[in-house]
């Protein structure tokens, strides 16, 4: 296959797809900004300065993942794949604890969340491992040693203990397990066993916390003021933004501090946009996430070979799992996770792993065949 | 063979996005129904726990006499007062947790334990600058606060009321800031002129449960509420419409801003038919007697002039703990309003069984008796006063009247029959409530052969029963404002009219909301020829050597009146005694009537208690229509009455009375 030069390369970059990612970061700076200028923490009221710096950080890598031929991922995948282990594993013995997770990795002054990066690290390795099965990828060993990868990082994030996060993997994994080609019996399978590990789970491995957010996810009333608190608020919120949403800066929910204001402008900033923004407001930013998966899929479709459909289909799942989850647990569709908003919630190290997703997304686009 | 694996995934990728963009829907029918369909009641719900409304109290409106003097008017008093909700949420901020006592509360007729917040505590804590200040002269009932707190939190509590100048210039010179403490006056009820017809007027308290005052659809609190008189008839007038305040809270329930608010108004003035100057000529005229009630009316009309019964109280004072067992411990009945109570009304009512007898010519005028001082009525021989001295002689209608002779009426009560004096009773208004807006009015009694059969029915209506009545006793009952509406009858040639205790009511623009129209109770219907006889017998009563009443007498006028006496018993200080009660009813001047009078004391010291006051009055009101000196208005303090001279009797002494001379 021939080289292409820099001026096809970006010929090739989807722009529009470009343009509307931006578009998110950029609103989502401004929603940042409505929900922390009002509180009296400093350091909060200068989050949105933060979140455009690791943007424009995570454009710049965009671009330069974009640029590379993804196929050089996939041959350097063992580093990927090694170096995410590592890294978790390190959060985990000298991690820096916030909020009662062990998340962090402190890099001098800079404050890291590897699992975020993780999750692209394992998008790139399961590209490669279902891609090299060949014509074994439908038995079950293939299945198997997919989810025993997942399992692994799972399990290390876990150990933090990040549910979300590791919940994400799941759909991510599976999916590509499907776009792949390994059988529907085996995925059907893990679902069933999956189910039944996670009431298992939920009776022997979850914290109390954890238990009282799924008890509240499944009847909301049931503690209003204690467990309930979030959502309940965070339903008045965006219920009373209406139609058309009480105008920027003017969720009153938000500014007297009802929705709590250390999460209002990170895992519930779609608390913040419904309020402000209305049914109208919501929907828009529903389109314009709706618009990237649907370029991603298509880009997935289009790609040269079964590895950009499978990175492709990764990155698809891990913006959807969050979006999904994210707005469906402030509205009460999913149980309360704390897991961002993609290109919205504050989170440097969520933009950034965000935007090289995206740069992957490109790269696979940019490589694509061409008829 | 990869474009085989790519065209197969391809179909698995599009499986995918149907999946994606199912959820994709799903979230969007959830926005849909909680921001389209549910908006607005989360729009309620996000007001709800945001907003909390702060009553302002409203002035309440005047109570002035017919010429718009005001008796019951409004001063300031510098409070302390707590805003619960702003004492609570600085408290919550500075201490980070607010204390909780469990408390019994009654629900639904059951006793519970609830959780309340400890608020005698917070506000302690609070007040503690202040308290430095004042020291012992901060006292509050805790549990007052604690109720507050439970039934009307957004009105704010009277920590104390009315700061003496130097308290006040103390707090000022420290000036100890504490959020939700607020020192500002507020206009409180004060009655110019003390006791002064306290029982029209009523007083005015906190009321016992929270009441809602609903005024252009919405709710409010009312702080004070009427609690007797007019004050309590009245109240939806008296009440002005409270402001409000809408401040917007944030989640620890600290004032953010005010949202908007509205002032309170000013209630409506209740404009009463009392001439404050002839009120307080009585009020004066009065104090000395035991216990009494005496009414002043307008003959042509009905309106109420004056109203006075003692003992009194004072309005202003009675609220407190002080005042109220003054009140309280009083065995002469303070609180009660003896020109409302019904009472065996004595020879007063000999007018009346004269009337009767004309009108249906039973007797004629000219018709004569003799008394010799007593006579058989049935298996009884019945008394005259005059039995001692040997009896009244031969007398006609007049002459009776004028000497109030027993043996007369009985004679003259016995022809004319139980029916026809209980018409013309019945005409008049006695035995029926005078539809003023005063609780406690006793309708009276005027016994007739129905109500013979529905109260004893297994006695029988005698001629015993009608000597009786004829007199004005046995089972006669009436109120000393009925007998000034018959006085004012006999007065104006025939016409009952119903008493008018309200003039008018007029709202803080100017606007009259209510006008109680002068009423015709009843007609007596007979010709001014034969109700003159009566008017003659009662101007001898006063005006002629013999007559029972010459010491009502007043000069350059012609006052007429009759007098009666009846004694009871009773009970005072847990004794059987004998007490008495004298009336007087009048009208006057006698050519062109303008004031019917009826006088009632109870108290049994000798000599006529009654006409030499009714004199007094008559005096006073023409001096006060001819002269063009204004009267001078004074703060009257509570009279407590008395129980001189009543006499400590044993049972069977008070077999068979002798009448009293009269």
């Amino acid at each position: 296959m021939k080289r292409l030069t820099l001026r096809q390369k970006l010929e090739n970059l989807d722009w529009v797809l470009l343009f509307v990612v931006v578009l998110c970061a950029l609103a989502g700076i401004a929603c940042i900004y409505s929900a922390t200028w009002i509180s009296e923490r400093p350091e909060l009221r200068v989050a949105y300065q933060r979140q455009a710096f690791w943007a424009a950080i995570g454009l710049v890598a965009c671009f330069i993942v974009s640029l590379i031929d993804y196929q050089l991922f996939l041959r350097w995948v063992w580093i990927f794949f090694g170096g995410a282990i590592v890294v978790l594993l390190l959060v985990l013995l000298v991690g820096r604890e916030v909020h009662g997770a062990k998340s962090w990795l402190a890099i001098g002054s800079l404050s890291v969340q590897p699992a975020e990066f993780t999750k692209v690290c394992f998008i790139i390795f399961l590209a490669w491992f279902l891609t090299k099965q060949g014509k074994n990828v439908r038995s079950l060993s293939t299945f198997l040693m997919s989810c025993g990868v997942m399992g692994v990082f799972m399990i290390l994030i876990l150990k933090q203990p990040d549910l979300g996060s590791a919940a994400v993997f799941i759909p991510i994994a599976f999916a590509m397990m499907f776009v792949g080609g390994v059988a529907k019996r085996w995925l059907a399978l893990g679902g069933v066993l999956g189910v039944v590990g996670g009431v298992l789970a939920f009776f022997f491995k979850l914290k109390p916390y954890q238990k009282a957010r799924l008890a509240t996810f499944l009847n909301p009333s049931l503690d209003v003021s204690g467990a309930g608190y979030h959502l309940n608020q965070s339903k008045i919120a965006i219920g009373s933004g209406g139609l058309s949403g009480k105008g920027f800066m003017e969720g009153t929910q938000n500014m007297l501090g009802f929705l709590p204001r250390d999460v209002s402008f990170s895992d519930f900033i779609f608390s913040v946009i419904g309020e402000e923004f209305g049914f109208i407001g919501g929907v828009a930013l529903l389109l314009a996430f709706a618009f990237i998966l649907f370029s991603a899929l298509r880009i997935s479709m289009r790609s040269r070979d079964l590895e950009g459909s499978l990175v492709a289909t990764g990155v698809v799942m891990l913006f959807f799992a969050h979006i999904f989850e994210n707005i469906g647990m402030t509205i009460g569709v999913t149980p309360i996770t704390g897991i961002p908003l993609p290109f919205i919630s504050y989170g440097g190290s969520f933009v950034l792993s965000c935007f090289i997703a995206i740069g992957l997304l490109q790269s696979v686009h940019i490589h694509r065949r061409v008829y | 063979m990869i474009l085989d694996a790519v065209g197969r995934h391809s179909a698995r990728v599009k499986i995918l996005g149907l999946m994606i963009l199912l959820c994709l829907g799903i979230l969007v029918m959830k926005l849909y129904q909680l921001q389209v369909g549910e908006g607005q009641a989360s729009v309620e719900r996000a007001r709800q726990q945001s907003v909390r409304t702060i009553l302002l109290s409203p002035a309440r409106g005047l109570v002035a006499d017919r010429w718009g003097v005001p008796l019951a008017e409004l001063r300031p008093s510098v409070d302390i007062d707590l805003y619960l909700l702003e004492i609570k949420s600085y408290y919550r901020k500075k201490y980070r947790h607010l204390p909780y006592i469990k408390v019994q509360v009654r629900r639904g007729g059951v006793n519970k334990a609830e959780d309340e917040v400890d608020i005698v505590k917070v506000v302690e804590d609070s007040i503690a600058p202040l308290r430095a200040i004042l020291g012992d002269k901060l006292n509050y009932d805790p549990e007052a606060l604690r109720l507050h707190q439970r039934i009307r939190e957004n009105v704010p509590f009277q920590l104390k009321s009315d700061l003496s100048f130097e308290e006040l210039s103390k707090i000022v010179e420290r000036n100890p800031v504490v959020p939700g403490v607020n020192i500002a006056p507020r206009p409180v009820r004060r009655y110019a002129y003390g006791a002064t017809g306290c029982h029209l007027l009523g007083y005015v308290g906190k009321p016992q449960e929270a009441k809602l005052l609903v005024r252009e659809g919405r709710k409010m609190e009312v702080e004070t509420i009427g609690k007797a008189g007019v004050e309590f008839a009245l109240d939806d007038y008296l009440q002005g419409d409270p402001g409000y305040r809408n401040i917007e809270v944030d989640s620890l329930g600290s004032v953010q801003r005010i949202l908007d608010q509205q002032q309170p108004t000013l209630g409506s003035t209740v404009y009463l038919t009392i001439d404050l100057r002839v009120q307080q000529i009585v009020e004066k005229a009065m104090a000395g007697v035991g216990r009494g009630a005496c009414v002043v009316m307008d003959v042509h009309n009905g309106d109420i002039l004056a109203m006075v019964s003692v003992p009194n109280y004072d309005p202003n004072t009675i609220v407190t703990k002080a005042g109220w067992q003054d009140v309280a411990l009083n065995e002469a009945k303070p609180l009660m309003n003896r020109a409302l109570s019904a009472y065996a009304p004595g020879s007063i009512f000999k007018p009346i069984v004269a009337l009767a007898a004309l009108k249906y010519d039973t007797v004629t005028p000219s018709f004569t008796t003799t008394c010799y001082g007593g006579m058989q009525v049935g298996d009884r021989y019945r008394k005259c006063w005059s039995f001692d001295k040997g009896g009244c002689g031969t007398l006609s209608m007049l002459g009776a009247i004028r000497r109030s002779c027993n043996v007369y009426f009985y004679t003259v009560g016995i022809r004319t029959g139980i029916e026809k004096v209980h018409d013309i009773a019945d005409r008049l208004g006695l035995g029926k409530k005078s539809g003023l807006p005063l609780r406690g009015e006793d309708p009276g009694t005027i016994p007739s052969l129905d109500w013979m059969k529905r109260t004893y029915p297994k006695d029988r209506w005698s001629n015993g029963h009608m000597a009786n009545m004829a007199i004005g006793q046995g089972f006669v009952r009436v109120s000393p404002l009925q007998m000034a509406c018959v006085a004012s009858a006999i007065a104006n040639g025939g016409t009952a009219y119903y008493p008018r205790l309200i003039a008018k009511v007029m709202n803080a623009s100017g606007e009259v909301v209510r006008e109680d129209p002068i009423r015709v109770k009843g007609q007596l219907d007979m010709p001014a020829e034969k109700i003159e006889i009566v008017r003659q017998g009662m101007r001898a009563v006063v005006n002629e050597g013999g007559g029972t009443g010459s010491r009502a007498a007043v000069e350059n006028y012609v006052i007429a009146g009759k007098t009666g006496t009846a004694q009871f018993p009773t009970r005072i200080h847990g004794r059987q005694v004998k007490d008495q009660r004298t009336w007087f009813m009048a009208f006057g001047p006698y050519d062109e009537p303008r004031y019917a009078i009826c006088l009632m004391v109870e108290e049994a010291l000798r000599g006529a208690t009654c006409a030499p006051i009714v004199g007094e009055i008559y005096r006073e009101i023409f001096a006060l229509e001819s002269s063009m000196q204004g009267y001078q208005l004074t703060y009257l303090k509570p009279y407590h009455g008395h129980f001189e001279g009543v006499q400590e009797v044993t049972p069977e002494q008070d077999q068979n009375p002798v009448p009293p001379p009269e």
